[in-house]
């Protein structure tokens, strides 16, 4: 309490004192020898709240040399009693004392708070401070990933623009050396220009694969129900790879409708089914079953579907069943080839989709990879569904091959 | 019927390997190329050099690459558009740019196709298969003045 307010509170004493005589004065022909002091402890009373325990006890000995002045007979005497005035006086005295007491703590407990409260303006208008410094700092911070993330993209397609013509010359040409003098050069000169030739492809399909993985982990995702039969059977029918391969596709109707990503879907799937192809001991016919199955997770995950695509290629060993779905990973890259990204798409595109991957394996007897997604709506019949993805695939062309290009207008595969 | 396509790329190397995939495909029409939008304006408009139609006949088919230096291909294919007589010419964007907005710009200037640059000798042959089968008989079934709906082929989705 600083030094003004300590005098002010001495004023406040003195004036609560003064007009507690005032009143006690006009009503004294009233009063006569009674209630002397009552209203002096109201000055005490104010005293102290004003001022603090000082103030109080010059209100209660100001009150008590007036009272006795004035109202205590005899009149204009100090300190002379009789036996009522002592009792008087004695009560006086402990009601101011409790008085300036009770008041005194009441004032600190007042000012305690006051404090607190101006303490916690200043946290508050400190915290507002710091609230828009951060918020502007995000605000920076975003513009400037949002702007860092850009000039990657634009590096990444520029990468796949410059980067990738000198590989294709260098394909091209080793091809063409290889197909115009091969008959010339021995069969060891044709066997290096055939190997420049895939190496450098083998390049520019890694390239492109870390593009689409680029790609599949920035799309903008919009779900709707995606029929897998379909899409199946047009991948089954279309991707050259599995033609090639001799397969047998063995796909268990009906299989569930799924809520998804009709393009994202393609990718995971024909990755999927190409490495189930790709992957199997020479000369062995590579067999494929698919099937769905309806997963119940409990109210909060809500229905999912499960699709299994089990292969009876090589397996894979135990160890190697989770770093399989890292990127650059391959377990047998003199073999089978493959840049490594196929399984980070998979697991990257069904992530997305807010589902889930996994596969169950023995070496050497096949694997069963699943991917489980959210069902498409019950209420959903799977004609709509598939009126709807056809429309999905016919317009978007998200699906669109070379065999688009070949007959963009008649592709309608049958469906169902 | 024999045509002629219009191979319009800066690239030399692209421009050679196109040539000899033809021959190697044994495509019965002629392959014609310029090296920059602003030759492939003066062939179409034949002027200069160009003048001489048997030389240098007009095509009925263009594979436009769009990144090249100072006219590009989005240059030239507005361009194309503008003019009358090139309204239904089938343009196939081939390069090697899959940046989106490329994309979306090349067929909304009216790009019948945008097909992303084959990587090998083996995919490069494919997509000459794709242009046998469909895009070379277009004028024997496409009404005329018809517009090929732009096909956004996924780049890697190509074999």
């Amino acid at each position: 309490m600083n030094v003004r307010s300590r005098g002010s509170g001495y004023l406040v004493a003195a004036g609560a004192t003064l007009v507690a005589f005032g009143i006690r004065y006009v009503f004294s022909p009233i009063l006569g020898e009674t209630a002397v002091y009552p209203l002096f402890v109201l000055a005490v009373m104010a005293g102290t709240y004003g001022g603090g325990v000082g103030p109080g006890a010059l209100a209660a000995v100001s009150g008590y040399l007036l009272a006795d002045y004035f109202f205590v007979p005899p009149i204009h005497v100090i300190g002379r009693f009789n036996s009522t005035a002592a009792a008087d006086l004695a009560m006086y005295t402990f009601a101011s004392t409790i008085t300036i007491a009770l008041v005194e703590s009441l004032r600190r407990v007042r000012q305690k708070l006051e404090a607190d409260i101006a303490a916690r303006r200043t946290l508050e208008g400190q915290l507002q401070q710091i609230h828009a410094e951060l918020e502007q700092t995000v605000a920076r911070r975003t513009a400037k990933l949002i702007e860092t993330i850009h000039e990657l993209e634009m590096l990444s397609y520029s990468l796949s623009h410059d980067l990738r013509a000198p590989l294709r010359a260098m394909e091209g040409y080793a091809r063409m050396t290889e197909l115009k003098f091969g008959e010339g050069l021995s069969p060891e000169a044709r066997q290096l220009l055939q190997r420049i030739a895939r190496s450098a492809g083998r390049l520019d399909a890694l390239i492109k694969d870390v593009l689409t993985y680029h790609r599949t982990a920035s799309e903008a995702l919009n779900l709707h129900p995606v029929n897998l039969e379909a899409l199946l059977d047009e991948l089954v029918s279309s991707r050259p790879e599995l033609q090639m391969a001799q397969a047998s596709f063995l796909i268990e109707r009906p299989l569930r409708n799924v809520l998804g990503h009709e393009a994202l879907l393609t990718q995971a799937l024909s990755n999927l089914l190409g490495n189930a192809v790709r992957f199997i001991e020479p000369g062995k016919r590579p067999q494929v079953r698919i099937w769905t199955e309806l997963l119940r997770d409990g109210p909060a995950r809500g229905e999912r579907v499960r699709l299994n695509i089990e292969d009876n290629g090589i397996g894979i060993a135990p160890n190697d069943q989770d770093r399989i779905w890292g990127i650059f990973i391959r377990l047998h890259p003199d073999q089978y080839g493959g840049s490594g990204i196929g399984l980070a798409i998979v697991r990257k595109a069904v992530e997305s989709m807010g589902g889930t991957v996994g596969l169950k394996s023995t070496l050497g007897h096949g694997s069963r990879f699943w991917l489980a997604v959210p069902a498409a709506p019950a209420d959903l019949t799977a004609e709509s569904v598939s009126v709807k993805s056809t429309a999905v695939s016919s317009q978007s062309a998200g699906t669109a091959t070379m065999a688009a290009l070949l007959k963009p207008q008649t592709a309608q595969p049958s469906r169902l | 019927m024999s045509l002629c396509v219009l191979h319009i790329d800066d690239d030399e190397n692209d421009v050679f390997l196109l040539k000899f995939a033809w021959e190697q495909a044994g495509l019965p029409h002629r392959l014609e190329a310029v090296r920059s939008g602003g030759e492939a304006m003066a062939y179409l408009q034949r002027q200069g050099e160009f003048a001489d139609s048997t030389r240098y006949p007009l095509p009925s088919l263009v594979l436009l690459d769009l990144r090249m230096p100072r006219m590009n291909g989005l240059e030239v294919l507005e361009w194309l558009r503008s003019q009358p007589q090139w309204q239904s010419l089938v343009v196939i964007a081939l390069t090697a740019s899959a940046y989106p907005d490329d994309i979306a710009r090349a067929c909304k200037l009216g790009a019948n196709a945008y097909v992303q640059k084959p990587g090998t000798h083996d995919e490069l042959m494919g997509f000459l298969r794709a242009l046998q089968s469909f895009w070379f008989r277009f004028h024997e079934f496409a009404p005329t003045n018809w517009q090929a709906p732009c096909e956004l082929t996924r780049p890697e989705l190509q074999p």
